[in-house]
């Protein structure tokens, strides 16, 4: 004679799954399993089975929806890129008193390598044939350790300029951002140049995508002679300290004298002041030899749009 | 209506912290219900009665209720806000008053009415090329005497005569910190909203504070106005207004709709000098519109001249108008959320619009400014306005800046972002006016290109001026910086008494405008909102 009839369990995502995720993230997601015949299934047993066959059980617990009861579960994406899937398992059990059959759901996920990111910092003015630095930044999508890894630097008709590796720790102030040095040479001639970084990550647990960036620096005449600035309050002759003091493309820091020297080559330049509390200043200067120049900088009139325009 | 509803029981600032259904409006709601009246006469059933009743207790209603009271009429004002003052109240407190003050003549200029109509009226100014003459003369005639009845009701000025015309000068700060909305020293507007407030309920003006009108009534004969209907938190109040209903609602700037049949551009990204403390709903219009009223002047709103549109000076925040510089003991700072980063030095930052591509000199602050930041975004299905537009900056930024990029002085909830590289800034970046997602290679090539003008000294894009800084040093930042709309200078047509205008060319009896929900005068400030306030409030109680 046969016994009384398994219930049949419906099992179903309470919100879609995604359709990409990266590498190794981990993917939360809640499922609901009810019974037509209106059974209490809490305490059940439900099996999330990845495509490697591992298995992974969790118990039906948050019975809070109208219908059925849920599990919040998690997978994780596989260490290879590809079309990953994952399937949960109701295994048959018996649940207050009547057996319920076994069920299952099937989802599928598009598993992409990490992405990284760039920038690219320090960029000096460099004297036309000097050595200088270039800081570069990278950062992974997922905050994968990068200390280590190679970062390369080429000229536009991809010749090699140089290369450096990043460092062990991030950058201070910065979540993950690993962070390396690259001398270059610059050429010996005057001009603005281009380069290009490159990042192609190696021997990393996790697949990730190469990333590229582009800078320019201005290579400069070598200096001959100094120009000697002393900027002074306006209005009470005091000296004013950390006053970015440029001509063209040389520039220097005014110190607690208020006295910055510029290293320049000849020429004719647009000498320019700025503090964020002063006025900017700009004068045309010709340099033939050493010169000292003293300016009085004026405190910064912050202006009032209602001021401006209060006449209509 | 019950003294006690006068009363101040808590303060304002208390009465903000507790929410609008406890203090001043519970008491004036209980006051409302006790006293249902129908002195007119009519089948309406009205909830109270006055002689005159204006709606909005700002600057331009309150000088009404001042005028009228002095005239002998009872008045009533409702007011939408929490408390009195609209704009005025978080103004700078500039007030363009001339034609031989007082104030004036202590500094020794020489004025008089018709140098003031002259200016007013010049031709080769666009300004007051499209000015009404009759409302300028009207203007020019009551200058100097508005200015000298502003201090006979306790405005008290700074002793200066400023501006080219010399005319403008400053109102000083109102004294009782508890009474103010912004904080000190940056609104002066409160000295001239707060004495006049004084001035209007020692008159004996009622003040009906979280009563928005949402309609006018009309006597079905005569078409007369005889009051209009309020919402108090969901509650209807109708007011009889036995000699005149005067809409003092203050422009129309926060009406997206309303400013966009002006110019199609001003969409709802943009935001409104004033709030979140006031806005300008251009209720007074609607509902005079719904009676037949005319527009006037709207020549002025679309002129591109004055100030209906200025630069964000506070980025990082959703409210950064200049002089309205929103900080943490503002009792609506909750409302406001952050301070802003201020003094943008414009070398320091790039503007870019939602795509991540610049589209002008950062450092112009002109109308071929805001026609760029106006022009199409690119986003194939919202075609009209330009898109939210922010600054990007980075780490040495901050420190020439002296910024502390931090909460409360910006807002992450949408108008400040931060991030370690450039694409992950554009991807960080959501608002609910950003229609689509900035790519983060088109913000990288931006900015590489950028770099590159400084290398060479020059802007082969848009000419800004010898560009200083590259902007490349991690953490890098995005603050909103979309424009600022502030003036309404356009509004109801109104003849010089103040009287609504319709279409006919009729007067709608019953029915007054001041301030700027008035067309024909769009001068910037507060002289002309006193000022047709006075002459509103005194025809409306002058009238049979």
């Amino acid at each position: 004679m046969d016994g009384p009839r398994p219930h049949r369990p419906t099992i179903e995502l309470l919100e879609s799954f995604p359709t990409e995720a990266q590498v190794g993230t981990t993917i939360d997601f809640t499922v609901r399993v009810s019974c037509h015949e209106g059974c209490d299934l809490g305490g059940g047993v439900l099996e999330v089975v990845d495509a490697d066959g591992t298995v992974q059980t969790s118990q039906l617990s948050r019975a809070d929806v109208e219908e059925g009861v849920v599990a919040d579960l998690s997978v994780k994406a596989p260490p290879r890129t590809g079309a990953a899937k994952w399937a949960i398992g109701f295994p048959e059990q018996e649940i207050g008193g009547c057996v319920h059959e076994e069920g299952s759901l099937a989802f599928t996920c598009e598993v992409l390598p990490h992405t990284t990111s760039m920038a690219i910092w320090g960029v000096p003015t460099p004297m036309k044939g000097s050595r200088f630095t270039v800081n570069v930044g990278i950062k992974c999508s997922a905050l994968c350790p990068l200390g280590g890894q190679l970062v390369e630097i080429w000229d536009g008709e991809g010749v090699k300029l140089g290369e450096g590796r990043l460092g062990d720790e991030p950058r201070p102030d910065t979540v993950g951002l690993y962070e390396g040095e690259v001398t270059l040479t610059a050429p010996d001639r005057t001009g603005v140049f281009s380069a290009s970084v490159g990042f192609s990550p190696d021997e990393l647990d996790l697949p990730h995508v190469d990333t590229a960036g582009d800078f320019t620096f201005r290579c400069v005449e070598l200096p001959e002679h100094t120009v000697t600035v002393r900027v002074v309050h306006e209005e009470i002759d005091a000296p004013l300290g950390d006053i970015e003091v440029r001509l063209g493309p040389y520039q220097a820091m005014t110190d607690s004298e208020g006295v910055a020297g510029v290293a320049v080559a000849k020429g004719t330049y647009e000498l320019s002041l700025w503090r964020i509390d002063i006025e900017p200043v700009s004068m045309r200067v010709k340099v033939t030899g050493d010169t000292e120049i003293d300016v009085a900088a004026a405190p910064r009139r912050i202006v009032d749009e209602d001021e401006e325009r209060m006449w209509m | 209506m019950s003294k006690d509803s006068k009363k101040r029981s808590i303060s304002r600032r208390d009465f903000v912290r507790q929410g609008a259904t406890a203090g001043l409006s519970g008491a004036a709601v209980v006051g409302l219900a006790a006293r249902e009246t129908d002195e007119g006469g009519s089948q309406e059933q009205w909830d109270l009665t006055a002689d005159v009743v204006i709606a909005g207790a700002g600057t331009s209603g309150l000088s009404a209720a001042i005028e009228a009271g002095d005239l002998g009429a009872s008045v009533i004002i409702v007011e939408a806000n929490y408390d009195c003052g609209g704009h005025g109240i978080v103004s700078g407190g500039r007030v363009n008053l001339g034609g031989g003050t007082s104030r004036q003549r202590r500094q020794g200029v020489e004025d008089s009415a018709d140098a003031v109509f002259e200016y007013w009226t010049r031709p080769n100014n666009l300004q007051s090329r499209y000015t009404d003459r009759d409302l300028t003369r009207v203007y020019a005639d009551l200058s100097a005497e508005t200015f000298e009845w502003m201090v006979e009701n306790g405005v008290e000025f700074l002793d200066e005569a400023i501006g080219p015309d010399r005319r403008n000068g400053r109102t000083v700060q109102w004294p009782v910190y508890e009474e103010l909305i912004t904080s000190y020293p940056t609104r002066l507007g409160s000295g001239l909203v707060r004495a006049l407030e004084k001035s209007a309920r020692a008159k004996g003006t009622e003040i009906l504070l979280l009563h928005r009108m949402t309609d006018l009534v009309q006597e079905a004969d005569s078409k007369r106005v005889i009051g209009l209907v309020t919402d108090n938190e969901g509650r209807m109040v109708r007011i009889r207004a036995n000699k005149g209903v005067i809409l003092a609602t203050g422009g129309h700037t926060s009406n997206v709709a309303f400013r966009r049949m002006f110019d199609p551009r001003l969409t709802e990204e943009y935001q409104t000098a004033g709030e979140p403390y006031s806005e300008q709903t251009a209720d007074g219009e609607v509902a005079a519109m719904k009676l037949g009223a005319a527009l006037w002047g709207t020549a002025s709103q679309t002129m591109e001249a004055g100030n209906w549109i200025s630069k964000t000076a506070h980025i990082g925040c959703q409210w950064g108008y200049s002089s309205l510089w929103w900080q943490p003991d503002s009792p609506i700072f909750d409302k406001a959320r952050a301070s802003g980063l201020s003094n943008v030095d414009w070398q320091n930052v790039i503007l870019v619009k939602q795509t991540g591509r610049r589209f002008h000199d950062e450092t112009d602050a002109g109308h071929d400014f805001f026609a760029a930041c106006l022009s199409y975004s690119g986003d194939p299905i919202k075609k009209n306005g330009g898109g939210p537009i922010w600054a990007i900056f980075d780490a040495d930024a901050v420190r020439r800046q002296e910024w502390d990029p931090t909460p409360p002085n910006v807002d992450p909830a949408g108008y400040f972002f931060g991030a370690d590289t450039l694409t992950e800034l554009a991807g960080r970046i959501y608002n609910p006016n950003q229609t689509q997602r900035m790519q983060g290679g088109v913000l990288e090539q931006t900015l590489a290109r950028y770099n590159t003008f400084v290398d060479q000294g020059v802007d082969a894009d848009f000419g800004k001026p010898s560009p200083r800084y590259k902007i490349q040093t991690p953490p890098f930042y995005a603050a909103w910086s979309t424009p600022i709309l502030h003036d309404s200078l356009c509004g109801l047509r109104v003849d010089t008494r103040c009287r609504v205008i319709d279409l006919e060319e009729e007067v709608i009896e019953g029915l007054y405008c001041v301030g700027e929900a008035m067309g024909g005068f769009p001068q910037h400030g507060l002289g002309r909102c006193a000022l047709f306030g006075r002459v509103g409030g005194g025809y409306a109680a002058r009238s049979a």
